[in-house]
């Protein structure tokens, strides 16, 4: 069954056509990637469905939902979780609490609960940490006890962009977009990173849509790719199918007779 | 003395010149001549030619540091080293000195009182010291020189001595500042205090009893101060905790007992004190955990103090009468309304936008309190009197003394309660928030409930200050909710340290407390209180007692990893470049 359905999808920035009818269909349990050249739309297409821009016209159907025009907060409740291009974490919290707050979506203790920390409070503080701890150890050594209480904007880049994947998967996804998520790693991290994404589907059974530029990891990590250029589809199918697309080469490197004129 | 180089030299007479600026200024606005008549040490110092000496000790001080590093250089200038300080602090206090001997001759010169009303013959006469003009302006040039060759010397003696000296020394100028409130302290302790205080000021003897003692306090501190700490954590965990709950019984109680120690007027400042603090709890909420830069808190204050007046005066108009304990509750639910109502319009406002409105409302509020279309509720100009006291158990609630439980009680109960929602999930939600709002966001957190929670508790708190402002005072009236009182409760939560809650009571002890206690010097209270601000932002942005997260924030923004996030694009395609190898696909 598919878990993500976009029919038709557009979004126009004046006269920017960011994403122009888009058609994506992700499979629950899949990995799919989303490539093209810079500006081709890739994030407009992560921020309309995430709520960040609500789509001028199409449809986008979640889980047999339609959640077109769902505010962030209301996206992430039914099961989008995602990361951003320029990792952004809370700096100036805790590593522990930046995942403690993706737990919020799924717990209810307000105002009157925190002055007055009943049982039910407490109980579900306690399942907060739990829960964000067991998400910590997902990444193995990576987030030691020891580091819990370290401030987030002082972390190493590439457990920035670790903890910022942690952070999404603490609001209990069923599928995950991450945006770029080797940018500025050296090869050895994306490496890590690309068993890392598939550990998320296999272990954790998310669906996952990522949007890279880094050949390696697409090679590595996707069922499907889809190539996106001027707010277009130009190629979907296997990564043999699209990388030796000619049209996906061409948005990618020019067409060959203005590279020799 | 190598090191007393040409670029020392400047820096000297640079630090000199500002340093002669400051007193000059401090001559001109009336502060010198005020202050004199307050003594330091009887007979001996004044407060006001004390204000020029420690000027001159400020800049020899300084003048005989070595350079911080600036930003962008490799490695800082080098300093004076060595007898160079002496000479380097000297130069600097006798600029300083030689520019108010400028001013000594100048105003013996022309009459420099028709522009400068403070400059009086009668300041000259403080500031030569009873001689001639002339004689006057070389005193001031040798003392400033010998004084900053003092400070600048300090440098040479170890930190171990030099330190405690100092604490010694401002300790005893705090004291003797403050001689009103040691003496009343003492009379109720029935210590006797003459001994200590003669006149106007300290007596010298007292000064070098005092001296004595705590330098040998702080030494004994030095070498065992680590003693109970290590004591408590060899404890075993069970009695750690019933030490600790022993410790804050203590304390309580210590808390409980002070109005009598601190008699009827120091019991009024401490309630001052003790609503600023209330007020500067509410606004942290908003401010501190929340990021909502809110400049019209001053609204909920006048809603509390007004929705207990209305409903407990007799001459309110449909004078319900009630008791402050039933008025209390429905305050506060009045004022959590208006907090929400006033939250509304402005969600999607953030920073100075936010600001400029929140400051539209405060001053709304206050409008039409004294409108003709309020007025036949609000009683317009004329306030709201006679306002009965509240009664507990039978017994009138009246005086400082006891109002001080009763603020005393709510500044606990705010206090507890901003305690538990600094760590609960709606205080990791408001940080978020502040951190960032888009992504907060994305995390599932409705900004609407988030921020609309934020200004609803800050307006509970906030308008318990008012209702004991009311019953304190007794009547209300308009102009006691002026914008002031918004920016007050700002500065002292940022003096204090943004989100940090013993910050907050620090702050307002400071801003608050301080000015109430030198009622003597109200005229300058203003100034003061400006460049009290200026000074610590200045030194220590972050804050009195920054909360880690503000410490963390100042500081991560140094690192080279945001510097790379800033750089990088975050809107939607934009281009953007990256170093990684396979990029271009």
């Amino acid at each position: 069954m598919s878990l993500l359905e976009i029919s038709d999808l557009k979004k126009y920035f004046g006269g920017v056509r960011a994403v122009d009818g888009v058609d994506f269909t992700v499979e629950e349990g899949s990995i799919v990637s989303v490539i093209g050249p810079n500006g081709a739309g890739k994030t407009t297409l992560f921020n309309v469905v995430t709520g960040f821009n609500p789509p001028d016209s199409g449809r986008i159907v979640f889980a047999g939902q339609s959640i077109a025009g769902l505010k962030p907060n209301q996206v992430t409740t039914v099961g989008i979780a995602r990361t951003f291009q320029a990792v952004r974490l809370f700096p100036a919290m805790t590593v522990l609490e930046n995942v403690m707050v993706g737990q919020h979506p799924r717990t209810r203790a307000g105002m009157a609960g925190a002055i007055l920390r009943g049982p039910r409070t407490r109980r579900e503080e306690k399942q907060i940490l739990d829960k964000s701890r067991e998400i910590l150890s997902f990444f193995g050594d990576r987030f030691p006890r020891r580091m819990e209480n370290e401030f987030a904007g002082s972390l190493a880049y590439a457990d920035r962009r670790r903890l910022e994947i942690a952070r999404a998967m603490a609001t209990e996804p069923l599928l995950l977009l991450l945006d770029e998520p080797t940018a500025g790693m050296n090869p050895a991290e994306t490496e890590g990173l690309t068993k890392l994404i598939r550990r998320l589907r296999d272990d954790r059974g998310l669906t996952i849509i990522v949007i890279e530029h880094d050949m390696r990891l697409i090679k590595g990590v996707s069922d499907r790719v889809t190539a996106l250029d001027y707010g277009k589809k130009i190629a979907e199918g296997t990564y043999e199918e699209v990388s030796s697309n000619q049209q996906v080469i061409e948005a990618y490197l020019g067409k060959r007779h203005e590279e020799t004129a | 003395m190598d090191s007393l180089t040409a670029p020392v030299i400047k820096r000297a007479i640079r630090l000199g010149l500002i340093g002669g600026g400051v007193a000059v200024y401090c001559a001109a606005v009336g502060l010198v001549g005020r202050f004199e008549s307050r003594d330091i040490i009887t007979d001996l110092v004044g407060l006001g030619r004390g204000l020029v000496f420690a000027v001159a000790l400020a800049v020899g001080y300084v003048a005989a540091r070595r350079p911080a590093r600036k930003p962008g250089e490799a490695e800082a200038a080098p300093g004076p080293e060595g007898p160079a300080r002496v000479v380097a602090g000297a130069l600097a206090g006798g600029v300083t000195g030689l520019v108010l001997g400028v001013l000594i001759l100048v105003g013996a010169a022309i009459n420099l009182r028709t522009m400068f009303v403070s400059l009086s013959a009668a300041l000259f006469e403080v500031l030569q010291f009873g001689q001639e003009a002339v004689a006057g302006a070389l005193i001031w040039v040798l003392g400033g020189a010998v004084l900053g060759a003092i400070a600048g010397g300090a440098h040479l003696v170890p930190a171990r001595w030099r330190k405690p000296a100092f604490t010694a020394l401002v300790s005893i100028l705090l004291l003797s500042l403050f001689s009103p409130l040691v003496e009343q302290i003492f009379a109720s302790l029935e210590i006797p205090t003459d001994w200590l205080y003669q006149g106007s000021g300290m007596t010298l003897v007292g000064a070098v009893i005092l001296f004595v003692v705590i330098v040998a306090v702080l030494e004994l501190w030095d070498t065992q101060g680590d003693r109970p700490r290590r004591t408590f954590d060899a404890l075993p965990e069970k009695q750690r905790g019933v030490a600790k709950w022993v410790l804050i019984a203590l304390g309580i109680a210590l808390l409980l007992y002070l109005p009598q120690i601190l008699g009827v007027f120091l019991s009024e400042v401490v309630g001052t004190v003790g609503l600023f603090i209330l007020l500067g709890l509410g606004l942290n909420i908003v401010v501190g955990y929340a990021g909502l830069l809110d400049l019209g808190y001053v609204a909920f204050f006048a809603i509390g103090a007004y929705a207990t007046a209305l409903l407990m005066s007799p001459s309110a108009a449909g004078a319900t009468e009630m008791s402050f304990w039933v008025a209390l509750p429905i305050v506060v639910v009045v004022s959590t309304v208006a907090g929400i109502l006033i939250g509304a319009p402005v969600l999607r406002l953030r920073g100075d936008y936010l600001a400029i409105v929140t400051l539209g409302f405060g001053e709304i509020v206050r409008i039409i309190v004294i409108s003709n279309w309020a007025g036949p509720f609000t009683g317009g100009a004329q306030g709201i009197l006679s306002i009965p006291d509240p009664v507990l158990f039978g017994n009138e609630i009246r005086g400082p003394q006891a109002l001080y439980y009763l603020i005393f009680a709510a500044v606990l109960l705010a206090f507890f309660i901003s305690k538990r929602l600094q760590t609960s999930r709606m205080g990791r939600a408001w940080n978020a928030m502040r951190e960032d709002e888009q992504v907060a966001e994305a995390m599932g957190l409705s900004i609407i409930k988030t921020k609309l929670s934020a200004f609803a508790m800050g307006a509970a708190i906030g308008c318990l200050a008012g209702a004991f402002f009311a019953v304190k005072i007794g009547s209300v009236f308009p102009h006691s909710f002026n914008i002031l009182v918004s920016i007050q409760a700002l500065s002292l939560i940022v003096l204090g340290g943004m989100g940090s809650i013993p910050g907050v009571i620090i702050g307002a002890a400071v801003l608050v407390g301080l000015p109430e206690l030198l009622r003597e010097f109200a005229e300058f209270r203003l100034l003061l209180y400006g460049a009290i601000l200026v000074a610590i932002m200045l030194v220590k942005p972050e804050g009195l007692i920054p909360s880690a997260r503000r410490k963390a924030e100042l500081h991560v923004e140094e690192t080279p990893e945001s510097q790379y996030e800033q750089r990088g694009g975050e809107e939607a395609g934009a281009p953007r470049i990256t170093a990684t190898p396979g990029e271009a696909g």
